[in-house]
């Protein structure tokens, strides 16, 4: 069963595939700096876990699929752009 | 000397040495602990143990300046529920800011020892290294976290993510993908923006 896990648009993928899909979700952020992101998939809802880290314009994170109990995807390191 | 003063000097003696451990914080076999100080985000990305499908974690760390980091770590394996789990860990800096990492990943039952290097920009301190135990594909991540009471208003405005592990296929091998999201920094997040 394919599983979409991306937030937002994936423009490169190294399976070749290409996603277009438009999502929202919310976020908490509690105050050592970790965050969680949580989202709606087509067969779950999705959350992400992660850090805020240097000087606030990076994130490091995992994406990880809860509701259906199917275990982590991937890391992230995530910088912001504007 | 007495013993009654015998005693008293034995006590004054015990005193001391334990106010000049409480004060240098040394640890036995403990080498170049301070180069490691303060809070961590932290990612580790698999095959740590083995395997062709993903391993990832994420979480807190926090180095003591002492060959010790304590915190928690969320992942696993792809396929698997993942488990948040208390994280003790080891390193070691003995040589010109490289050393070595030891860390038990959660629901793993042997530490990774991963190589390391140390990276400072002058203000927040970066560690990355790769495993030496395990298949060299796996990699760990270390940057500082600012001290600071963050919140909502601190993640705002747009995000590129690079990622690796499972891919989108969802049979667990290997891939990666570029992400662009959007914090409002009230809680609220967007993506489907570039294409």
């Amino acid at each position: 069963m394919a599983k979409e896990i991306s937030l937002g648009v994936s423009v490169s993928d190294s399976n070749g595939n290409f996603h277009s899909n438009t999502v929202a979700g919310t976020y908490s952020v509690d105050k050592t700096g970790a965050f969680a992101i949580q989202y709606p998939g087509q067969n779950s809802r999705y959350i992400v876990y992660g850090e805020i880290v240097s000087d606030g314009t990076e994130l490091r994170s995992v994406f990880i699929d809860t509701t259906s109990g199917f275990g982590p995807y991937r890391s992230c390191a995530i910088k912001k752009q504007s | 000397m007495s013993n009654a003063s015998g005693k008293k000097c034995v006590a004054y003696m015990t005193v001391l040495f334990a106010l000049i451990g409480a004060t240098t914080g040394a640890s036995a076999g403990c080498v170049g602990g301070s180069s490691i100080k303060g809070s961590f985000g932290v990612t580790v990305n698999g095959p740590a143990v083995g395997g062709a499908t993903a391993q990832v974690y994420t979480g807190i760390l926090k180095a003591d300046g002492k060959c010790g980091l304590k915190g928690s770590l969320t992942g696993g394996t792809f396929g698997q529920p993942s488990v948040t789990q208390a994280v003790t860990a080891t390193y070691s800096v003995p040589n010109n800011e490289q050393g070595t990492v030891s860390i038990q990943l959660p629901g793993t039952n042997s530490p990774v020892v991963f190589d390391i290097g140390l990276i400072s920009d002058g203000k927040f301190g970066e560690v990355t290294g790769i495993a030496t135990n395990g298949p060299a594909l796996a990699t760990i991540d270390f940057v500082e976290i600012a001290k600071h009471a963050y919140g909502l208003a601190d993640l705002s405005g747009t995000y590129v993510a690079t990622c690796t592990g499972a891919g989108n296929d969802g049979s667990g091998g290997l891939g990666a993908e570029l992400v662009y999201f959007t914090f409002d920094g009230e809680g609220n997040i967007t993506g489907g923006f570039g294409l």
